[in-house]
């Protein structure tokens, strides 16, 4: 009967698929085996695939197979690729598998609220990264946007002597981190009123769209009518074009972003190395650490610490008198204070403030291949 | 078998009534497959999470469905009439951020403002209808001009995530109809579903299956093909309108952008419930059960404990491996198309001669202009005659690039007429014209890329990476150059198996594509693209050339590629026959089925070399970063007069196409105005430069 033969189509379609899934995950199975009385942590991450991200995978992944945690705790990774709806899901997904804690980096951290009001029922603890206080009983570990955009405006002003023309590069317009950094320049330049923005893009924190929207902007305009830049990110970029463009070092715009290693390989005194040349900047740690903080965290509460609420850190800042050439990125390196590394070891969109003193162990070597040296 | 396939026509006469069990079991029978695999799924994620199945589960699961669900129900809608909507995410976050931007704590204000969302999402649909159904525009380019608009009017609306969705709606949507009982989506869900039952019972039901099936036929025999189509567009605004209540219920907020990630996993939904794109066969049944499906694999991922890497690979994998099976399922035209293709390839093999006597024919054709004696009056009249109908596809576009310049001029000022406005232009150009030139063959042989984003970004990071590697050596340029084009005919390659061997449609196949590639990038730069870029792709963007980029120089030699494979090689003739129709072309001789594959392999290389260009020009390889040039590069290739059913158009067009996109970016940049406003600028210069054209669909 034609049925029976569509019935056979199905299963041995199905078997096929399960096959190659099973062959495909074979590698992911790895070391699920030990499974005993540490407690479950999960990490939930929103989307895989940008420098950030994989850095704080490694970071996270390092500390959580350091001699100090690997006993401690028993530790997962999954991403959600960019799509709220699915996180939703994976996170139900993660209380039915019995998690202990669940870190989540979110695509829409209000979109969560329904599925850790239903994950606290089941006595499981979250900590959400850049979460607002909004009453759900997550913890939260922020990174201050607002008083980013509002330091690296400020910053700018000083550096201007409170005139000029100065282009603004937003993140991704409609996402939740982006809008508050905006408001954080926004706020900044009515306390500045020499000031003046010439044109407010969308740079989405990436070195192409920075590229692609500046020249469009090069299209009507020049370097000459431009003071300053106030990026998101992408001060690399604009150091980039303006060289490109047979702009002398003098000539170089001042410029305040994140922390690209590019950007402060550019702002490191001349001859430093082969692309330094002194270039007036601000740049603002990414704080990856707080990735792998929020484990720390979950494991202090779930053995019964009262871990805070809500903690907002502030972003180190790197200007030209304190930004410091890294030789191997060492731990007692860092702690010396070095904050930046050498072209050929990172891309040079590749985000450099990932370190911190508590986290001392988790140096270059850790963010880079996921493993701490002991 | 034919007619078991056919059987969700809805029961026109008796038989429900006297044999009211197979009925039930004909109008169930097609969906068996897609049920199976829904149940297996759930069974695995139970099975390897090791854990009963609890309420909390099946609820979550439910409410995490339910909006894709119903968002894919109206796309089905739409798809039965042999239509297609790309504006389907965005309508449904449109309706998200009304609600979740208006609706007060009152009760009545909530329900005042949902019905509004609803209908909002329904009125966005009537455009689309009207635009498709009584000015006879083609759907894909209608609704992909209504998507930019309406996702710029939901930036608007709402600028970032966030706002309130009150806890009473939250609750109606996404909470427990009875506690610990029954989960509220699910209820949703059913009731959408009796909606769509209630439907097909309808006059426009059967109309719509009618239309879908044979437009000729149907309204031959009466049926209003135009209002029908016009009220499936409707209808499925109204699903979409649904989907976002219930997305504002499960999420508790609103998000602008929230839609843009369901898009894809609503079509593959479609497609793997068992609706075919061409219309008239299928339903939403089986379209609920996909979006299940869909929903399960990221559990499935966390019970199989995939690392983070090696996950959007398999998940791609899984997505294009269903819809392989659900399309040879439904009794695609696959394995007729693999008949032709052997018998082309015994063609080829003995009968040498035959190409030969072809090529002779074509290049008597192309030396054929009409005679000049049937043209009479002036030169620029016989002109006309000559190229009128090629003028005709191609002005348009141009028109409007001379307003844009002159707008700009306008409002910019001097600085227009310089060597830096159109250096910035053309440079800005050369990365979508490179792909509307590949994603335009494809269009007109009646097919679509969607998997040039993240080929381009594949090959992108192939070349820095291998470059980083293989540097010092000499001559290594070149050969990595070889080896990324390979890369390239190859994706373009596996997307024409799919399409001609197996018979699965080409939007689909390549949406399948891209997440494949997407998980292989991954894979291959472990998260962070390394590498370096080679000095002379660096100095193609430089200003060495009297103050202009030598890439200019790479742009205007791709406009006289372009304009020649496509209106003056035998390939192209081809392309322009077989998209005017399969049939036709294949008994005049033309194969078919290499002409798609080859069309799909110049798209791939297209997509190889402007991963290289893109490279050149950022100076480093970023991961997604092809992915913002997909959508500009289709604007482009129908904003330039390429009919979206394929069989007509003109590289002169699609270049023109580019420009302007181009010179819109540079005119909204230049004047400040917000992203918002960018989106629906474009979406307006989009749909008017096909309402310029007067493009009928075929």
């Amino acid at each position: 009967m034609n049925m029976l033969r569509k019935l056979y189509k199905v299963a041995t379609g199905s078997v096929g698929a399960m096959a190659l899934g099973a062959v495909l995950t074979t590698g992911g199975f790895a070391d699920v085996a030990d499974a005993a009385d540490e407690p479950k942590v999960y990490f939930s991450m929103g989307f895989v695939g940008n420098n950030w991200m994989t850095e704080a995978r490694n970071m996270i992944t390092a500390l959580a197979e350091s001699r100090d945690y690997r006993d401690r705790v028993e530790f997962e990774i999954q991403s959600a690729g960019g799509n709220a709806q699915q996180q939703i899901q994976q996170i139900s997904g993660m209380v039915q598998a019995g998690a202990d804690a669940v870190i989540i980096y979110p695509i829409n951290e209000s979109a969560l609220r329904q599925v850790i009001r239903r994950g606290c029922q089941a006595g499981v603890e979250f900590f959400v990264i850049n979460g607002t206080d909004d009453g759900t009983c997550a913890h939260s570990v922020k990174i201050d946007g607002y008083s980013l955009g509002q330091t690296r405006m400020d910053w700018m002003a000083k550096e201007l002597n409170g005139e000029g023309d100065v282009v603004v590069l937003t993140g991704i317009p409609g996402t939740t981190f982006s809008d508050e950094t905006q408001r954080g320049v926004e706020e900044s330049l009515k306390e500045n009123p020499g000031i003046n923005v010439i044109s407010t893009l969308n740079g989405e924190w990436s070195q192409q769209a920075t590229r692609a929207r500046m020249q469009e902007l090069l299209g009507t305009k020049t370097w000459d009518d431009i003071d300053g830049v106030v990026a998101a990110e992408a001060c690399y970029t604009i150091y980039q074009m303006q060289v490109e463009a047979g702009r002398t070092p003098e000539q170089l715009v001042p410029c305040a972003a994140q922390d690209e290693n590019g950007f402060r390989l550019a702002m490191l005194p001349e001859g430093t190395t082969e692309h330094s040349v002194g270039m007036r900047g601000y740049s603002t740690d990414s704080m990856i650490w707080v990735i792998p903080m929020s484990l720390k965290f979950a494991l202090d509460e779930i053995a019964g610490a009262d871990v805070e609420k809500m903690q907002i850190f502030q972003a180190g800042v790197v200007t030209n008198d304190t930004v410091k050439l890294c030789e191997t990125g060492s731990t007692s390196e860092l702690q010396a204070g070095c904050n930046v590394f050498p072209s050929d070891k990172v891309p040079n969109d590749w985000q450099a403030g990932f370190w911190h003193p508590d986290l001392p162990q988790l140096d270059f070597e850790a963010v880079t291949t996921g493993e701490v040296s002991e | 078998m034919k007619l078991a396939a056919n059987t969700e026509y809805p029961p026109t006469s008796s038989p429900s009534r006297s044999y009211p069990f197979q009925a039930a079991w004909l109008g169930i029978r097609p969906t068996l497959p897609v049920m199976l695999v829904a149940v297996a799924m759930f069974t695995a994620v139970t099975l390897f999470g090791g854990n009963s199945i609890t309420y909390f589960q099946i609820s979550s699961t439910a409410s995490g469905m339910a909006p894709l669900a119903l968002a894919a129900m109206g796309e089905t809608v739409v798809i039965l009439v042999r239509g297609f909507d790309l504006s389907a995410g965005a309508i449904v976050s449109l309706s998200n951020v009304i609600v979740a931007s208006q609706a007060g704590e009152s009760p009545a204000n909530q329900v005042l403002w949902g019905c509004l969302a609803v209908l909002a999402a329904g009125g966005v649909g009537a455009v689309n209808g009207y635009l498709i159904a009584y000015r006879n525009l083609q759907p894909i380019v209608v609704t992909l001009a209504v998507m930019f608009m309406v996702s710029g009017v939901n930036l608007l609306i709402l600028p970032f995530p966030g706002g309130n969705v009150p806890i009473g709606t939250s609750n109606f949507f996404a909470g427990d109809l009875v506690t610990g009982v029954i989960p509220a989506a699910i209820v949703h869900v059913i009731i959408a579903l009796l909606i769509w039952a209630a439907v097909k019972k309808t006059r426009f039901g059967t109309a719509l299956y009618a239309v879908g099936g044979n437009e000729e036929a149907a309204t031959a025999r009466g049926v209003r093909s135009a209002r029908t189509k016009f009220f499936s567009y409707v209808l499925a605004g109204l699903f979409y309108g649904y989907a976002g209540l219930l997305l504002s219920g499960n999420t508790g907020s609103g998000d602008p952008l929230g839609g843009d990630a369901l898009l894809l996993s609503i079509f593959a939904a479609v497609v793997i419930g068992g609706t075919r794109l061409g219309g008239g066969r299928g339903g939403c049944l089986g379209t609920v059960l996909a979006a299940f499906i869909l929903m399960q694999i990221s559990s499935l991922m966390l019970v199989l404990s995939v690392s983070t890497n090696v996950a959007p690979l398999f998940q791609g994998l899984i997505v294009l491996v269903s819809i392989a099976i659900a399309t040879i399922m439904s009794g695609s035209s696959g394995s007729t198309t693999y008949q032709s293709v052997r018998a082309e390839l015994a063609a080829m093999l003995a009968v040498p001669r035959k190409i030969r006597t072809e090529r002779a024919i074509k290049v008597q054709g192309a030396q054929q202009l009409p005679v000049n004696d049937e043209l009479t009056g002036s030169a620029f009249q016989r002109f006309l005659r000559q190229y009128g109908n090629t003028l005709k596809i191609i002005a348009p576009v141009y028109v409007l690039l001379v307003v844009a310049i002159m707008i700009n001029a306008l409002l910019l000022g001097s600085t227009v007429f310089t060597v830096n406005y159109f250096n910035s232009l053309m440079v800005l150009t050369l990365i979508t014209a490179v792909l509307a030139l590949g994603q335009g063959i494809v269009v007109i042989t009646g097919g679509m890329d969607l998997s040039v984003g993240q080929a381009v970004t594949l090959c992108g990071v192939l070349a820095a990476g291998l470059y980083g590697q293989l540097g010092d050596v000499a001559g290594a340029v070149p050969l990595i150059f070889f080896i990324v084009l390979v890369a390239g005919a190859l994706i373009g390659l596996l997307n024409s198996i799919g399409v001609v061997l197996i018979g699965i449609p080409a939007v689909i196949m390549t949406i399948g594509t891209n997440g494949v590639l997407s998980g292989l990038t991954l894979l291959y730069t472990n998260g962070v693209p390394s590498g370096t870029v080679p000095a002379s792709l660096r100095w193609l963007f430089g200003r060495d050339l009297i103050g202009f980029a030598p890439a200019i120089v790479v742009l205007f030699a791709l406009l006289a590629v372009g304009w020649f494979v496509i209106s003056r090689t035998r390939f192209g003739w081809r392309v322009l026959s077989v998209g005017s129709s399969r049939a036709v072309a294949g008994l005049s001789g033309v194969p078919v089925a290499r002409t798609i594959t080859l069309a799909f392999v110049f798209s791939g290389l297209c997509s190889a070399a402007a991963g290289l260009l893109l490279i050149g020009y950022t100076g480093s390889a970023v991961l997604n970063m092809g992915e913002s040039y997909l959508l500009p590069t289709l604007a482009a290739v129908f904003m330039g007069g390429t009919l979206a059913t394929g069989g007509r158009g003109h590289y002169v067009g699609i270049f023109g196409g580019a420009l302007l996109l181009t010179t819109i970016g540079m005119l909204v940049t230049g004047t400040d105005l917000s992203h918002a406003v960018r989106q629906i600028v474009l979406g307006a210069v989009v749909l008017s430069a096909i309402l310029f054209l007067h493009d009928k669909e075929t």
